[in-house]
């Protein structure tokens, strides 16, 4: 079988080239449009007025250049330091809860950056639940707690976003080495510290590389949580693109700093392809639960616990205030509890700089994440659906997954100098999100289509289904939870785009992050409180994808 | 010397190892023997120290060194499917040991060299274990273990993963090895030819306990229990009734035959037994002490000899070699003399 299989699809005959190639042609044009162009536009515009008449300010590129990569090198550090630990207890480990401790520590990094920053405003800003309890309690006139707007905030909120990709990576790999090999290091002689040392770090150390290098490339293409935390004197590549070309429109200048984005985003890239297919050749396969013990010893019992109970104090507090924060009124001496926050997102205010009911753009984005689902998915179906019939047509995945690398920011500049007067036309953001998640679902497809068995298809065929049958009553019923789940999280990738949406929406089309981000950014109460409203809003639509995908995968 | 002293170990709350007793003389080999799922390896991991008792105690030499952590014991162990480092070559793999007792280099040159010649792979000290063939990697292990010169070397199913005529040529090549050695080693396995071409004493473990432990002759030939003579492949058991100190009644097909034997204790009256029949001669013409009439039930070709089952009465069917073929169904013989009668209490 395997052989007629061979010959069918693997052969790069003549018939199989151009209907691979006919599969992939709308694939293709979406990110060629959507895509290339737009970033070829950037460097296009940069060359041309480089040679022309531009006058480069260097040292304020470097100094952007300098921060961002020192904020993003701190940010790592500490994330590899806090995520460690925790990659070893469940790696390693039994313990009660287990399964939802790993799901509730995943939760921060499928929440969209202004909700983050939103959350830390709301717990330790100026305005946030600890500064607004202490000044009742101590009746004082100043927050005592002043974090907002320093670098701590962001490698805080930095550390809170990626501690499960340190996690998950390290995790993943640490538990995929045999405890046996420990055990066999310790007869030979070695203390638990030399164990570490000489067996257990070597296997880890690709997995702990591809985890810094994609830690740093999160933290690196920051933008909305140096944005709306790090205030006017921490500015990271990403946010200086965006107030060079929104604010000061020097698309020139936006357009160098996108380059220097591309240029690094694209080489960690690279890397870390590398590392991951080292990673591979040393791995030893066995089964599910024999690395896994539970804790004997006290210090052992003790480490999991303050291990689990940090982190979760440190992930759920913003997450638990900023909901109580959209609750609460203070006026200047005690705190009182309100609803009107939600009420008002209703009202079109007349002094308000929107245009609309604050809660229109909640429908916004709920009809952009929509489209952009549908539009991942078919054009993901697309690519798998050639990948799995055409097996050359794999060779080609690398240009699909490049955008996993590309700053959203950077994409929407590129619209910007692309799309130009057709900037605002409003099917651009639905676009733009389904292309941010897009390699998701290919990701998540791919794996879905090779799946199913080959003779369940040739049994179809056998009993007379044309392909087209075998595709719509064997691929798809099949394939159907896996598709929603894709879909569900294409969704909820365009709910919180930010990026890139900040280049797109027009005043009277507002999504949920762009006016969150407008309301942190007036003064008085009420729109702070509407802030956290809305934030919380979107934070429990996100919960509710993640629990969907959650559920499922257990 | 070793002595496990009323082990108790509970995995998950069902008991494991319940009071096991368990002793290992200087330059022994002891096999311990037992279905899988008995757990042998886990008595290895807790005289390893990889694994904690809930009760009793490990005395090595006079003292108890259950508090001493497993990288102070200097035990080797080598184990199932030989955990060898993948990130390190042969060479590095068998020097492990003797870089983590900080043996000076040129010395641990000498001994890696040694090692590699002993076990016939001179040239591989470059190679990556990860290359290596199941008996290669095998044959690492035990250098691996075997280099820091442990004061005892466990050895956890070293030959399981490996296919038959692999195992034929490598239990050799161990009982050279071990013996050139002289390390006391404790040998787990569950095959029963393994255990006696390797022991010097075997250990059958069987419900969290050592029931019985003699010489491979003494263990074959003298089973205590009805569990280890079958668990050793000795099937051919009747139920008996004592009917005199050393006098007992088996029924075969409706009729009592009374027959003597030897016992080391004598009998009670009454006393339910079983009786296991050693050898026996099918329709011998020599006069023999016991006639047991008997069908033959199959008979299969197995190249040196013929596998007979041979039926003696209803749901007893005994297991037997001979040299020429049998038509099933035919009525035989067969003759036991009273040497041949094993009495099994339990």
């Amino acid at each position: 079988m395997s052989r007629i299989k061979r010959q069918n699809h693997a052969e790069l005959n003549f018939n199989n080239l151009w209907k691979g190639l006919a599969l992939l042609l709308i694939p293709a044009g979406f990110l060629l449009l959507f895509f290339f162009l737009p970033l070829w536009e950037i460097f296009n515009t940069v060359i041309g007025e480089y040679f022309s008449k531009l006058i480069i300010n260097w040292g304020k590129i470097s100094r952007v250049f300098f921060f961002t990569t020192l904020q993003a090198l701190a940010s790592t550090a500490l994330t590899i330091i806090a995520g460690l630990p925790l990659a070893w207890i469940f790696s390693r480990y039994k313990f009660a809860g287990k399964k939802f401790f790993k799901s509730l520590f995943s939760v921060p990094f499928i929440l969209p950056t202004v909700v983050t920053a939103a959350a830390f405003s709301s717990l330790i800003g100026p305005r946030g639940t600890i500064n607004l309890w202490l000044m009742e309690i101590y009746d004082l006139q100043q927050p005592p707690i002043q974090l907002m707007n320093t670098i701590w905030i962001i490698l805080i909120a930095h550390v809170f976003y990626n501690i499960s990709v340190v996690m998950r990576i390290v995790g993943n790999a640490w538990s995929a080495i045999d405890v046996r090999l420990e055990d066999a290091a310790q007869t030979l002689g070695s203390t638990p510290w030399q164990t570490f040392r000489s067996v257990t770090f070597p296997l880890l150390k690709s997995s702990i590389a591809s985890s810094v290098l994609l830690v740093f490339l999160f933290d690196f293409t920051s933008y909305g949580v140096v944005l709306l935390l790090g205030g006017a004197r921490y500015r990271t590549i990403e946010v200086e693109i965006a107030q060079q070309a929104m604010q000061m429109f020097n698309l020139p200048m936006a357009g160098l700093l996108s380059i220097l984005q591309i240029i690094v985003t694209v080489g960690i890239t690279i890397i870390e392809n590398r590392i991951k297919n080292d990673t591979k050749s040393n791995r030893i396969p066995k089964t599910a639960d024999e690395n896994l013990k539970t804790p004997q010893h006290a210090w052992e019992k003790v480490a999991i616990t303050v291990l689990l109970t940090v982190t979760s104090i440190l992930l759920l507090s913003p997450l638990l205030s900023l909901a109580l924060r959209s609750f609460i009124v203070f006026d200047s001496h005690s705190i009182s509890w309100t609803s009107s926050y939600y009420q008002r997102l209703f009202i079109n205010e007349r002094s308000s700089f929107f245009y609309v009911p604050p809660i229109q753009a909640l429908w916004n984005s709920l009809k952009n994440g929509f489209l952009a689902a549908v539009i991942s998915l078919s054009i993901g179906m697309l690519i798998a659906l050639a990948n799995d019939r055409f097996r050359w047509t794999r060779k080609l995945n690398a240009v699909f997954m490049i955008p996993v690398g590309t700053s959203s920011v950077t994409l929407g500049l590129g619209y910007l100098l692309f799309f130009r007067s057709y900037i605002k036309h409003p099917l651009l953001i639905p676009f733009a999100h389904s292309l941010i998640g897009l390699p998701f679902v290919i990701r998540s497809l791919g794996p879905l289509f090779q799946g199913i068995p080959a003779s369940l298809r040739q049994a179809g065929a056998m009993l007379g289904a044309s392909p087209l049958k075998v595709f719509t009553k064997i691929d798809l019923p099949i394939l159907r939870r896996g598709l929603i789940n894709a879909g569900i999280f294409a969704f909820t990738i365009s709910l919180g785009e930010f990026g890139a949406t900040s280049f797109l929406s027009t005043p009277d089309r507002p999504t949920i992050p762009i006016a969150i981000f407008r309301f942190l950014g007036q003064p008085g109460a009420t729109n702070y409180g509407q802030a956290m409203a809305m934030s919380t809003i979107l934070m429990c639509f996100c919960l509710l994808g993640i629990g969907v995908l959650e559920n499922d995968f257990a | 010397m070793l002595q496990v002293k009323d082990v108790s170990y509970q995995y998950e709350h069902d008991p494991l190892l319940s009071d096991l007793n368990f002793h290992l003389g200087d330059h022994e080999i002891v096999c311990l023997l037992g279905e899988s799922g008995s757990g042998k390896s886990t008595l290895l991991r807790i005289i390893a120290g990889l694994e904690k008792p809930d009760k009793g105690d490990l005395i090595w030499n006079g003292n108890s060194i259950l508090k001493v952590p497993p990288y102070k014991r200097n035990f080797g162990l080598m184990f199932q499917d030989y955990a060898l480092f993948p990130h390190q070559t042969v060479a590095e793999n068998i020097a492990f040991g003797l870089k983590m007792n900080k043996t000076d280099k040129t010395r641990s040159k000498q001994i890696v060299s040694d090692l590699l010649k002993q076990i016939g792979m001179e040239s591989f000290g470059n190679r990556k274990v990860t290359e290596l063939s199941g008996g290669e990697q095998q044959r690492v292990a035990l250098a691996r273990a075997l280099a820091p010169k442990p004061n005892l070397l466990m050895l956890d199913e070293p030959l399981g993963a490996l296919d038959h005529t692999l195992r034929l040529t490598l239990i050799n090549e161990l009982r050279r090895i071990l013996g050139e050695n002289g390390i006391p080693s404790i040998y787990v396995t569950h095959d029963r030819d393994e255990a006696f071409s390797i022991a010097d004493r075997v250990a059958i473990l069987h419900d969290g306990k050592i029931i019985q432990t003699d010489t491979p002759e003494l263990i074959f030939t003298k089973p205590k229990s009805v569990w280890a003579a079958r668990f050793l492949g000795l099937n051919n058991i009747l139920p008996a009734v004592a009917v005199g100190q050393d006098q007992v009644a088996v029924e075969i097909e409706g009729m009592t035959k009374i027959m003597s034997v030897s016992t080391e204790y004598p009998l009670i009256d009454r006393q339910k037994i079983w009786i296991l029949f050693i050898g026996g001669l099918i329709d011998s013409a020599e006069a023999m002490d016991y006639q047991l009439p008997a069908t033959v039930e199959s008979c299969v070709y197995k190249g040196e000899y013929y596998d007979l089952q041979i039926r003696i009465t209803p749901g007893v069917v005994f297991d037997l070699k001979a040299a020429c073929s049998f038509h099933s169904g035919s009525p035989i013989t067969l003759s036991y003399c009273r040497d041949n009668l094993q009495v099994i209490l339990v």
